[in-house]
């Protein structure tokens, strides 16, 4: 169940380029599932933001809850530069997690700051499943976009593929081709974040592989995070309705639900 | 009223949506989202852009229809809202569809345990070219005798803001049988985005609320409260504080209707009851003694108080 916390901020680290941890001490009580998300705002009046921003549940670790979040706005820029005890309204976990599967087997297709909930992800397969092989594909635009894992990170994933549209770390292109190219070697469990088109050409690959039960963490403008306001609504390929909420419906989706 | 803060229409969903928060009657009612006769679907995306001190919005009054609300929500609502009272706000595609809502609303009264109407005339007259009726003086006039007609129920007309003065449209709500006017629906704004080079909103304009709004809507009920100091007013726009919502009542509202800011901070109706008391408290007063009374000029002027 969601509640509301003023929380000073921990701190904030730099991972990559625009690209860093926002990290709380875990707040007691609230029982986060990876997939979920919370809205951050200012909790006092900042001139800058008026309503919050729905982040994903970058990490929970060494009693943090942590967010990894790239500066692509007036918001994410504010929110960087903050200095440490700034307090900012948190109201979550919010949203439908990704759910448990049987799969031995999970691949996790990230475009640019689509990485945001794939540790968490990984973190908690790894601690509820020891034995399950867990694959990362992580793209960015160029190598200093790509966000370094620390050690502890880099034990999440038994396999990790890098790739940059530009050629400078890893395979050339979008992360898609290489990841889909695996559609024929056996069952996985599959998930993926990252931008619209990303999505939309995996969907289709995934699609017209067979592949049934792929969970994609989606992101819409949101000015509550819990099914007021009405502002992230997903095209809908069930209808009706004509439209799904991304905040209470998602932000896990099945992309065959969704109308690309 | 167990107290004057109310949550507004399309911020509170039907009455549902904040019960993971707080108990709906920690309120002193709430106001659904503007129910249609059909359900809408609501309009196509991007739906809200971020502005300095508010947000503009634009998702088309989508809602379930009067009869999935009946069968889904009310039975829970009902049972779920103690002393809080609950306001059905209506909205149609012309006149007659208001007054056709409002007999089912009558109707369905006992079934939904609702207190009073709340009419929505900013929607466009789909049968009479698109004009807003809440800014066209005949529509307006013909929209809320529609109502009136159909139900028994108290009318309180939500006035937009729209137009060049609002005093007439409330006089007009009056002479038509209101119980009351809500002050003040949303204004009118855009924002265009740099780089696409093309408005950010998919419906190109929606409708500003927030912060930026409270002074236009305490204008506006401070105008509403001279002409017609009879008629009561629920005020509403951009009510953050208890220190907004104070403004209100000073300026003439009996009750304020709190929106945006709770989706920003889901506790903010309950942050401005437990203001609103504290001020009372400390002034010795009640709500009652500050309705209007910034329009009192003879009384003498409190010694200030330091509130915090």
């Amino acid at each position: 169940m969601p509640g509301t916390w003023t929380l000073p901020l921990a701190g904030v680290r730099e991972v990559g380029a625009e690209t860093f941890w926002l990290r709380f001490r875990e707040p007691a009580g609230a029982a986060c599932d990876p997939g979920q998300f919370f809205m951050i705002a200012p909790a006092l009046p900042s001139g800058v933001l008026f309503v919050g921003r729905p982040f994903s549940i970058g990490d929970v670790r060494d009693g943090e809850l942590r967010f990894l979040v790239r500066v692509l706005g007036r918001g994410t820029a504010w929110l960087r530069g903050l200095p440490a005890r700034t307090p900012l309204r948190l109201v979550g976990p919010l949203g439908r997690p990704f759910r448990r599967t049987d799969h031995g087997l999970h691949r996790m297709v990230a475009g640019g700051i689509g990485l945001a909930p794939f540790l968490y992800l990984a973190r908690r397969i790894r601690r509820e499943r020891p034995g399950d092989r867990i694959e990362l594909w992580y793209g960015e635009r160029t190598a200093a976009a790509h966000a370094e894992f620390d050690a502890d990170e880099a034990t999440l994933f038994d396999r990790i593929e890098r790739c940059t549209d530009d050629g400078t770390r890893g395979e050339r292109g979008d992360v898609v081709r290489p990841a889909a190219e695996l559609l024929g070697a056996g069952g996985a469990a599959w998930y993926a974040c990252g931008p619209h088109p990303m999505l939309r050409a995996l969907a289709a690959r995934l699609e017209a592989g067979g592949v049934t039960g792929a969970q994609f963490s989606l992101e819409e403008r949101m000015a509550c995070g819990f099914g007021v306001c009405q502002a992230c609504v997903v095209p809908s390929r069930l209808r009706p309705p004509a439209y799904r909420l991304l905040c209470t419906d998602g932000p896990v989706m099945d992309p065959r639900h969704v109308a690309w | 009223m167990a107290n004057p803060v109310l949550a507004a229409s399309g911020t509170f969903g039907y009455g549902d949506a904040f019960t993971d928060f707080f108990p709906l009657d920690a309120l002193g009612g709430f106001v659904t989202k503007t129910l249609f006769l059909a359900p809408r679907d609501g309009n196509p995306p991007p739906r809200i852009a971020e502005t300095s001190c508010g947000m503009l919005n634009s998702i088309g009054l989508a809602n379930i229809g009067w009869d999935a609300f009946v069968a889904q929500k009310a039975p829970l609502v009902r049972a779920a809202r103690g002393s809080a009272r609950t306001i059905i706000n209506i909205a149609g595609n012309a006149p007659d569809e208001y007054a056709a809502l409002a007999a089912r609303v009558e109707r369905d009264r006992e079934l939904v345990g609702c207190d009073a109407i709340e009419v929505n005339v900013s929607c466009p007259n789909v049968k009479e070219g698109g004009t807003n009726i809440g800014c066209d003086p005949d529509q307006f006039r013909r929209t809320v005798r529609g109502v009136r007609v159909e139900t028994t129920l108290p009318v309180f007309v939500k006035l937009s803001p729209n137009v060049s003065d609002v005093v007439p449209f409330a006089e007009s709500a009056a002479e038509e049988g209101a119980d009351g006017v809500s002050l003040i629906n949303t204004l009118y704004g855009m924002r265009i985005d740099l780089e696409r080079r093309r408005p950010i909103l998919g419906t190109r304009s929606g409708g500003l609320s927030g912060p930026a709004l409270l002074p236009v809507g305490i204008h506006w009920t401070f105008q509403v409260r001279a002409a017609l100091p009879e008629l009561p007013i629920m005020g509403v726009g951009g009510i953050a504080t208890w220190r907004d919502a104070l403004e209100y009542l000073l300026a003439g509202a009996q009750a304020v209707q709190v929106g945006t800011a709770a989706f920003v901070n889901p506790m903010a109706c309950v942050e401005i009851v437990a203001g609103v008391e504290r001020y009372c408290a400390l002034h010795r007063t009640t709500v009652q003694a500050l309705v209007g009374a910034a329009h009192r000029e003879g009384e003498p002027a409190l010694v200030p108080v330091w509130t915090g």
